[in-house]
């Protein structure tokens, strides 16, 4: 009997340890400094400077621009807030951004290697196809899980080195090439790894006058599990000014 | 001794023929050119540098000291759609997404995020559709096999 007693202990007690330790793992907060360049293809730029931050449990995005104007962007829920300088509420859109399919999200948990295609989800949009191995990357394509699917969805085929993921090709259900994403010069922050330059080249229909865009989007100074500016990662969004903008927006049209 | 290497070999083919495929068959889709990024995004450089060992300085302020800087470039005051594009999820996914994993719930949102963009509301309601299928076709399968050994066990 005081045999078994001790072995039951003796789980348990391991049992809290392996619990403890992964909850030790778990990153929650992440902020970089941020440089988005853009190049589109209608000819011309942008360039935004600032400062990004990432609560997972707020589940919001919050940049704090400088440049081309000091400007607070807030990706909260369905919908990205810009604020003036003064806090001012100036712009309200509608976005399908997800939380947890941000670079920062993904980071935080340890999922990038996959941009979380291998997700917990119960019904997968994607399986693997096939696995190859190239030039010391191995070379993973994706296709829709159901063939129903493939009028909408084409396939992904992702490229890792060291299990970092260094570039993503997507295809549209015809083949085409749609956007290539590359992941570069990863730094190591606490245990997260992240890229501090992602590369974006979307390409829109030619034959409809469409042209290539360029985003390259650099981070640096990040900083994980950072223990102070708790008001700017749940940076509040003036929702009493909404009413007022949407109208005004109405009244302003459709852009 | 014969027997042995023949089996020996058996076992070895089978155990290629599982493994997942490694054929040396890469794309050039996911090589970087970085010279043809570097050159698209030149002027841009030289500006996002300025900005870089300036802290603090505004688009205003260089158009009225620096000006050169932004010569040549078409430059949008737009941050909140570089955040936009920055924050998309690959292969246009989200509305197909929503209605598959969300149901009509995701549809729901779709049609009043998107006001009522038909071709957005499509996709997700096509990925509703899907899902529902799919958890049908799970319970019909599930029922199946539990009816089936309860009508054996009989």
């Amino acid at each position: 009997m005081k045999y078994l007693v001790r072995i039951v202990l003796l789980m348990i007690s391991l049992t809290l340890i392996g619990i403890n330790s992964s909850i030790a793992q778990q990153f929650y907060r992440i902020k970089a400094d941020v440089s988005i360049k853009e190049k589109l293809a209608n000819g011309s730029s942008r360039l935004s400077v600032g400062t990004a931050y990432f609560d997972k449990l707020y589940g919001k995005i919050v940049y704090k621009f400088t440049f081309p104007k000091v400007e607070t962007i807030i990706v909260q829920d369905t919908t990205v807030f810009s604020l003036d300088a003064k806090n001012k509420l100036t712009d309200a859109r509608k976005a399908l951004i997800l939380p947890e399919f941000t670079i920062f999200h993904l980071a935080l948990t340890n999922r990038l290697s996959d941009y979380g295609m291998k997700g917990e989800n119960t019904y997968e949009l994607y399986k693997i196809d096939k696995v190859e191995k190239k030039e010391g990357k191995v070379i993973t394509t994706w296709i829709p899980n159901d063939p129903s699917l493939n009028k909408y969805l084409g396939s992904l085929v992702m490229s890792n080195n060291n299990k970092r993921l260094e570039a993503i090709a997507i295809y549209g259900p015809d083949n085409k090439l749609l956007s290539q994403q590359f992941f570069r010069k990863y730094v190591n922050v606490k245990g997260v790894e992240f890229p501090s330059q992602v590369t974006q080249l979307t390409y829109t229909i030619k034959e409809s006058g469409g042209g290539d865009n360029i985003q390259q989007t650099t981070y640096s100074n990040i900083q994980v599990d950072q223990a102070s500016e708790n008001d700017i990662y749940r940076h509040p969004v003036p929702l009493s000014q909404l009413p007022a903008l949407l109208k005004k927006q109405a009244a302003a049209g459709p852009k | 001794m014969k027997k042995a290497l023949l089996l020996a070999s058996c076992f070895v083919l089978a155990l290629l023929t599982s493994l997942p495929s490694f054929a040396a068959d890469g794309t050039d889709d996911l090589k970087f050119d970085e010279q043809k990024v570097n050159a698209e995004l030149n002027k841009l450089n030289k500006l996002e540098q300025h900005v870089l060992t300036h802290e603090g300085v505004t688009l205003d302020e260089i158009s009225a000291s620096n000006s050169h800087l932004t010569e040549g470039i078409a430059l949008e005051v737009n941050s909140i759609a570089a955040v936009l594009a920055d924050g998309e999820l690959p292969a246009n996914i989200p509305p197909f997404w929503w209605g598959f994993c969300l149901g009509w719930v995701g549809l729901l949102v779709v049609y009043l995020i998107t006001d009522n963009d038909k071709p957005q509301v499509k996709k997700a309601f096509t990925g509703c559709l899907i899902s529902t299928g799919v958890v049908v076709l799970f319970y019909v399968v599930l029922y199946g096999l539990i009816l089936g050994n309860f009508g054996s066990g009989i």
